[in-house]
């Protein structure tokens, strides 16, 4: 008993003290970046135009694929140095996906507290995990919609409800989320199975029990010559499979019910980045996936896989920046889908293959290479940049440039492509007649 | 008594001089080396504008916190650079280890990407959020990658100065810091650069640097710090100008600020 009081008298102490620590006045630093002398609050936003024209799938003509105008307003609020909060609301009108949209949503809102070596934050917030460009699989906590249209690669981030937790004792930083509801990325259903004779019907995702909730580490390392990670994470892949009531017996004219499901998966990742014979960027990461039901009875998982990504940064010449990755998958206990004889077993062979093609696992090994390349001109004023991506296994290529121009302070224009290709049977040959296009953005932020 | 004030005068006599013989003798080397101890402040926070100014006058106008502390007896110096403005750019921070004698450690943190990004040292040519400064301009340059030569001695806005020339020992030097030659006006009074010319790497006249209003910041130790800096571009006509706005004497600085943890809260 007497133990227990003590140490619930030394935590007591612990956060006193912690708490004190910030009540000191705040310095000229603290204030100039929080404007806390000023108001409590700051409300910033952006206005922004968008249009993107993309081909006609299978015709040779254009159309508009997305024109919209948005608004959004972001609220941060401050309290000193104990916390702060963040909220930002975005209001969309105009035309996507054949079809008039209207639509407010709460891109993210949450509040952070910071007491001592604590931090906490607690909300509807986007997480990012993981020191590669552009391709991180340790990165599973944040969902995605990579059918969203924006000159702003961040805006097909979906935010969704949890609490995050550090740690801090430099140079380590403890990092602890735990998400309590699944929520998936967006899944082109549509797309990925469109023939007729099938039927999409509900997915099949996990209800809100405590047993369903994802949670996450991470032990980050901070050195000043190198950085590094290492992570876990035990939750539902949001970005879930497709699979089916198969029937037992083959009969025509039989519609088949498709539905997207979850699945719970393991993920241990590793990263760093650091800078050798001082002028070379060296950065790497990779994960180890496995889920936790079996793979083989169920097509809707995947088998565990390896991914790694290694990559050197270098500026060549003044304000010429070039990053290039290679990025390598193994999938473990690989097996080739063999045509079945029985037609039964057909519908379970093409929906085995699909989902191969939304977890990249169509080979064994495969390899890809990345390519960010940006150049700024006219003292930053113009900035080009040019981001490519070859899977060199599967001949699948995606190629994003984009020009962005300051016309005034917080006044830019924005002139982008995004491009698909692959050959049939490839992901990106599904979705390029509805994600190729050439976009134009103007955005004035305040 | 009398014997007191005659040892106190001899010895303020040997001390005058002393500096004398010692200023006198100093090389170049040591002159930019003091030239740069000069400005280093055992800790320090700023607010700062930039406003660049176009070839046809249009401006343009940056706000900047920055907070510094000097760790390893003065060898490394830790800074964090938040961007207060425009709106596009608001939150952004730069988190450097500057080291006396290796490249520097930076991280740089972007609220649009929400992680932070180590990013390469030697970038530092590259313009200072597309003004006429680069980030070579912003920190003491590692001392052996120079040469250096006494060319002189004139005023600058009646400030008697040293004119050295400073010459990068290799083209990757030259390449990283965007220069060939630079000539450096340090006054003598207080080892303060006053003015500075720039030569492209073709060996062109490319810049001109300015500095105006020097303090003293730190009285105990002399060390100064000067509130306008401008620097033309004499080959395409723009303008930079620098203000720090406030700036505060602070050795107490918190360690806390020279984190990633702290540099992602914007």
């Amino acid at each position: 008993m007497k133990i227990k009081a003590m140490k619930i008298a030394g935590l007591a102490v612990f956060f006193v003290f912690a708490l004190t620590s910030f009540l000191l006045p705040q310095s000229l630093f603290e204030q100039a970046t929080s404007k806390d002398e000023e108001k409590p609050y700051e409300l910033n936003g952006y206005l922004r135009g968008t249009l993107f024209v993309g081909k006609v799938p299978e015709k040779n003509s254009l159309e508009i694929k997305s024109g919209y105008g948005e608004a959004s307003l972001k609220l941060r609020l401050r309290k000193q140095g104990f916390g702060d909060a963040f909220a930002e609301v975005r209001f969309r009108s105009g035309h996507e996906f054949q079809k008039t949209v209207s639509e407010i949503t709460l891109r993210e809102a949450y509040v952070n507290a910071y007491t001592g070596p604590f931090d906490f934050r607690i909300g509807h917030q986007v997480v990012v995990w993981g020191r590669a460009d552009g391709w991180n699989p340790t990165d599973n906590i944040t969902p995605r919609n990579m059918l969203i249209r924006s000159a702003d690669e961040d805006d097909r981030r979906l935010a969704n409800f949890l609490i995050r937790s550090y740690y801090n004792l430099h140079p380590f930083r403890f990092e602890a989320i735990w998400v309590p509801a699944y929520s998936p990325s967006y899944i082109p259903t549509d797309l990925i199975a469109s023939s007729s004779g099938i039927n999409l019907i509900e997915p099949d995702y996990p209800d809100m029990k405590l047993k369903n909730s994802a949670f996450a580490f991470r032990l980050n390392l901070e050195f000043p010559s190198i950085d590094g990670s290492i992570s876990y994470f035990n939750g539902h892949n949001p970005m879930p499979g497709i699979t089916a009531d198969f029937p037992k017996v083959f009969m025509n004219n039989v519609n088949l019910d498709i539905f997207p499901k979850s699945y719970r998966m393991h993920v241990i990742g590793v990263d760093f980045s650091t800078v050798i014979a001082g002028s070379f960027g060296v950065r790497g990461e990779m994960a180890f996936r496995r889920s936790h039901q079996d793979y083989e009875e169920n097509i809707h998982i995947p088998n565990p896989d390896l991914q790694y990504i290694v990559g050197i940064d270098k500026e060549l010449v003044p304000n010429f920046n070039l990053i290039l990755q290679y990025i390598g998958r193994y999938v473990f206990d690989f097996k080739k889908l063999e045509v079945p004889t029985n037609p039964v077993d057909f519908p379970r062979f093409k929906l085995a293959l699909k989902n191969r093609l939304i977890t990249f696992q169509q080979y064994e090994w495969s390899h890809s290479l990345s390519c960010r390349a940006a150049l700024d001109l006219m003292n930053e004023l113009l900035s080009i940049e040019v981001f490519g991506m070859v899977n060199f296994t599967s001949n699948e290529a995606l190629f994003r440039p984009k020009l962005t121009y300051d016309i005034a302070d917080a006044l830019t224009f924005t002139l982008g492509a995004e491009l698909y290709s692959g050959p049939e049977d490839t992901l990106f040959e599904l979705v390029d007649s509805v994600l190729n296009a050439v976009f134009v953005e103007l955005k004035a932020s305040f | 008594m009398k014997k007191y004030k005659t040892f106190i005068v001899c010895v303020v006599v040997i001390m005058f001089f002393g500096s004398l013989e010692s200023q006198e003798n100093l090389s170049a080397k040591q002159i930019v080396d003091r030239s740069f101890q000069a400005t280093k402040l055992a800790g320090s926070e700023t607010l700062s504008t930039m406003t660049i100014i176009d070839n046809r006058g249009r401006e343009r106008v940056r706000e900047i916190a920055t907070v510094s502390k000097l760790y390893d007896s003065g060898e490394t110096e830790k800074r964090l650079i938040r961007f207060l403005s425009p709106a596009d750019v608001k939150g952004t921070g730069l988190l450097t280890f500057d080291y006396e004698n290796k490249d520097d450690d930076m991280w740089l943190f972007m609220p649009a990407l929400r992680k932070t990004r180590r990013i390469v040292s030697t970038e530092k040519a590259k313009n200072f959020m597309g003004s006429e400064f680069t980030y070579a301009d912003m920190t003491p340059p590692i001392l052996e990658n120079f040469s250096y030569e006494i060319l002189g001695e004139e005023e600058v806005a009646g400030t008697p100065c040293w004119k050295i020339e400073m010459i990068p020992v290799d083209d990757d030097i030259a390449d990283e810091n965007g220069f060939s030659k630079r000539i450096s006006f340090i006054a003598k009074q207080d080892y303060v650069i006053r003015k500075a010319i720039y030569y492209d790497l073709d060996g062109e006249l490319h810049k001109e640097l300015a500095v105006e209003n020097v303090k003293e910041i730190d009285a105990k130790n002399h060390k100064y710090r000067p509130t306008r800096m401008v620097m033309v571009n004499k080959q395409n006509g723009r303008k930079s100008v620098l203000d720090w706005d406030e700036i505060q004497f602070n050795p107490e600085v918190k360690d806390e600020f020279f984190t990633t943890r702290y540099l992602e809260r914007y």
